[in-house]
């Protein structure tokens, strides 16, 4: 009986010292590709991130807001230096930590731009098809989820697993096809159109603008939209404001062209709601609103689709915005 | 928290640190403890059903055991069995019982809908088994509570089975305090041959699927009985994957759970086919329906045997849902059954008298079989009535069913899937199935860990990098639904 106990104990050593060996090289491998996605693969989070803390001494005017900010709002078309912040399917909570995060690194800000849309009030990222995307915010800032089952997400510890597996496999023949043609090797092409002060100019096509793909869009958004997140939205809003108003720093909140097709699709009752909380805002804060929702001028060539704009839209509406801006 | 997620890698090494670290009186408690929170990841209102379920079953075995009286034994494991009926009924019925139930659950709660907790039908099939074996002292009342409760929510389990009875876990329980090192390495062997099958055939054949069976007017007649037959492995490839997966979990703690397939698609007839495929829910199904329903109808002879085997049939497809479709599914199956069992004795007669017909029987039996099961399937992976136009679609009558659409058109594009990753899918198959085969074969197996370490390594090591690099969107598993 004492001899089996022993042969038993011995062999358990010799698995778990086998099981140790075998896990070694996958260890390793696993730290390289960490490694390599820290050192060669970047994001637009890292891309805004590095380039934001480039400009950091010299940015006057931020902008921040939704994916609609990030492609419709080229920055360096703004007078001063202005840096766009704004992310894909940023929602208000984490514009207003964002903006916690960079506002004692930016010493001269004078304005925020803050996109406000249909969703602002009634979208939060967490929840929904996007909630990948707080893991970024995670690792490239440091904005750490607020629900207690995110923070077990193995995405909170590895740049590795920010990734889906897909785009390793297309890392992997890039690669490849790089090395046999001897160019260099950028595992993430999606970011190649983000400028130095965060814009991404999106590709100028003649855009759908019909009825039917607008339907789409809107039931996409409808479906993250929730009326019990209207007053943590505003509370992060007003948040936001009382901050750089106290600081001095003007404020302007903008809402951006989308097509008319869109327009006419929007929850009536969730859009009547955010124009009466602008009006209160407005009043209350003494900021400025800008609303321009539809602009008949803009027609297919100005939108990349029914609620984004393309590059060519963007830097008309910029230049539109800024004439706003610097009327007395 | 799925299988195939990374959270579950990490709840898994915590759970086995914990697990292994432990006293061994305390890893039942440990392991439940670890079941209870695996399930909660699903359905936090869930956990507390489970947690009532498992309670009044130990309560209600107890009480029988403590009886002499044969009647009140008896009525007690019927209105114990009976219970756990309705809960299935109500949870998974609750579509076709809508209107005047959630009527009344709008009422008492506003805004309540019932929706049936995760592994239901697994759990329920258990509990009821032991019940069942209790009464019948096939096997001993639990005393300890633990037992009994990771008997039902055994984790590895409880999301896609297999149902293991109630005897064969408790015979193992003593595997929990003393796991055996070397079935701890079968089953991270197991676990990695189950992702390769989900990961690398099922969730790439799932593309061809999806495609061909959303919309079978789009695809020519030999486009669809390509999708039907990828279907059918597609189906074994994912739920034989998972079924590796928990035994392979079972092993890492010390309990191995029941096989559920054997080659299947080797199967010489459809009674065979059934004793290979899902074994573990077609064996529960024959030893606590069939067999009592036999012995009460065998009076009626031949048209009693016939409905007994379609009963249980039906059973065996509407324990996957209320459908019309399973229900189908489980009718066609019957009726091929009944035709196979009452005409296996004349057909053995004949390729008696002719032995040169018996090797022309052992290919065309397994073919036949496979194609009879392939049809059925059909039911299964669609509604009723898409079924009728995919079938009425693969065969080849005249234009008018394919208005627009050439009949013998092979377009890869259109099916989703390259003529490459088709012939590197074929492969897999062929592999897969050479595995199985081989595993179950002493001397291959023995061939295989006697081959140099650095050649298993090599295979286990590039396993995982061809299961990394085939990983796409998370496809879940199919019986994970059930």
């Amino acid at each position: 009986m004492h001899s089996s106990k022993c042969i038993r104990k011995d062999t358990n050593v010799r698995v778990l010292v086998r099981l140790c060996a075998f896990c070694v090289p996958i260890f390793v491998a696993l730290a390289l590709a960490e490694v390599w996605t820290v050192k060669a693969v970047r994001s637009s989070y890292s891309i805004k991130r590095q380039s934001l803390e480039a400009l950091a001494g010299q940015v006057d005017v931020l902008v921040i807001g939704s994916s609609r900010a990030y492609v419709g709002i080229a920055a360096k078309h703004l007078s001063g230096v202005a840096f766009n912040l704004a992310g894909t399917s940023q929602s208000v909570d984490y514009d207003y930590r964002l903006l916690n995060r960079v506002l004692p690194e930016l010493p001269k800000l004078k304005r925020v731009i803050i996109e406000v849309q249909d969703l602002s009030l009634f979208y939060q990222l967490h929840e929904g098809s996007e909630a990948w995307r707080q893991y970024f915010y995670e690792q490239e800032w440091g904005i750490s989820p607020l629900e207690l089952k995110d923070w077990l997400d193995v995405r909170m510890f590895s740049r590795v697993a920010l990734r889906t597996f897909g785009f390793y496999r297309s890392a992997l023949l890039a690669a490849i096809r790089s090395y046999a043609r001897g160019t260099p090797f950028v595992p993430d092409s999606s970011i190649h159109d983000i400028d130095e002060r965060g814009w991404w100019a999106l590709s100028e096509v003649k855009a759908d603008l019909s009825p039917a793909a607008a339907a789409g869009a809107l039931a996409r958004h409808v479906s993250l939209m929730k009326r019990s997140y209207e007053a943590a939205n505003l509370a992060y809003l007003t948040g936001m404001l009382s901050a750089l108003r106290q600081r001095n720093i003007d404020v302007v909140l903008v809402t951006l062209p989308v097509s008319t097709s869109y327009s006419r699709g929007m929850n009536e009752e969730y859009w009547s709601r955010t124009q009466e909380a602008m009006k209160r805002i407005t009043t209350e804060f003494g900021v400025r609103y800008f609303c321009f929702l539809t602009v008949p001028e803009f027609g297919a060539e100005e939108f990349y689709d029914t609620d984004h704009l393309s590059a060519r839209g963007a830097v008309r509406f910029t230049e539109v915005l800024r004439s706003e801006l610097e009327r007395p | 928290m799925s299988f195939l997620s990374a959270e579950f890698g990490i709840f898994l090494a915590l759970g086995l640190l914990i697990f292994y670290l432990s006293p061994s009186q305390w890893r039942p408690r440990v392991l439940l403890g670890w079941s209870y929170a695996f399930y909660a990841s699903w359905s936090p209102a869930g956990t507390v059903l489970l947690l009532f379920i498992t309670l009044s079953v130990y309560l209600t075995a107890r009480w029988i055991q403590g009886r002499s009286a044969e009647s009140a034994k008896f009525a007690v494991t019927t209105a114990g069995v009976a219970s756990l009926l309705v809960v299935l009924i109500v949870f998974k019925f609750n579509a076709w019982l809508s209107s005047p139930f959630q009527a009344l659950l709008g009422d008492i709660a506003p805004g309540i809908r019932v929706i049936a907790p995760l592994g239901l039908s697994y759990y329920l099939f258990k509990a009821m088994g032991y019940l069942l074996d209790v009464y019948w002292e096939k096997v001993a009342v639990q005393r300890s509570f633990v037992s009994l409760a990771l008997y039902i929510s055994f984790f590895p389990q409880i999301v896609s089975g297999p149902i293991q009875r109630a005897g064969d876990f408790f015979d193992r329980f003593d595997g929990l305090k003393r796991p055996d090192s070397a079935e701890f390495v079968v089953g991270l062997r197991r676990i990695l041959f189950g992702f390769a099958k989900k990961v690398v055939i099922a969730d790439r054949l799932a593309v061809l699927v999806a495609n061909t069976h959303s919309n079978p007017s789009r695809f020519s007649s030999v486009e669809l009985l390509l999708g039907a037959y990828c279907y059918s492995f597609q189906l074994y490839a994912d739920f034989s994957g998972v079924t590796d997966i928990a035994i392979g979990l079972g092993l890492l703690f010390g309990v191995r759970g029941p096989e559920n397939f054997n080659l299947p698609y080797f199967a010489r007839n459809v009674q065979e086919f059934w004793r290979r495929w899902h074994m573990s829910l077609t064996s529960w199904l024959s030893d606590y329906l069939f067999l009592p329903l036999r012995m009460s109808l065998r009076r009626l002879g031949t048209f009693g045997l016939a409905l007994a085997i379609l009963v249980n049939m039906l059973a065996v497809g509407l324990w996957h849902g209320p459908t019309w479709a399973y229900a189908a599914f489980g009718a066609i199956n019957g009726i091929f059954m009944i035709v196979s069992v009452l005409t296996l004795k004349r057909r053995n007669a004949v390729f008696q008298t002719h032995p040169w017909l018996a090797s022309v029987r052992r290919w065309t039996g397994p073919l036949v079989t496979f194609h009879l099961m392939v049809f059925a399937q059909i039911f299964f992976s669609v509604s009723l009535g898409s079924a009728f136009t995919y079938v009425g679609r693969i065969v080849p009558f005249p234009a008018v069913l394919h208005a627009g659409v050439p009949m013998l058109r092979l377009s890869w594009p259109l099916l989703g899937i390259s003529v490459w990753t088709f012939a590197a899918l074929c492969a897999g198959l062929v592999t897969m199935e050479a595995i199985h085969w081989g595993s179950q074969h002493a001397c291959w197996r023995a061939r295989f860990m006697s081959a140099p370490r650095y050649v298993r390594w090599g295979l286990y090591y590039a396993s995982i990098l061809i299961i990394l690099l085939s990983v796409r969107t998370t496809v879940s598993f199919i019986y994970a639904q059930f």
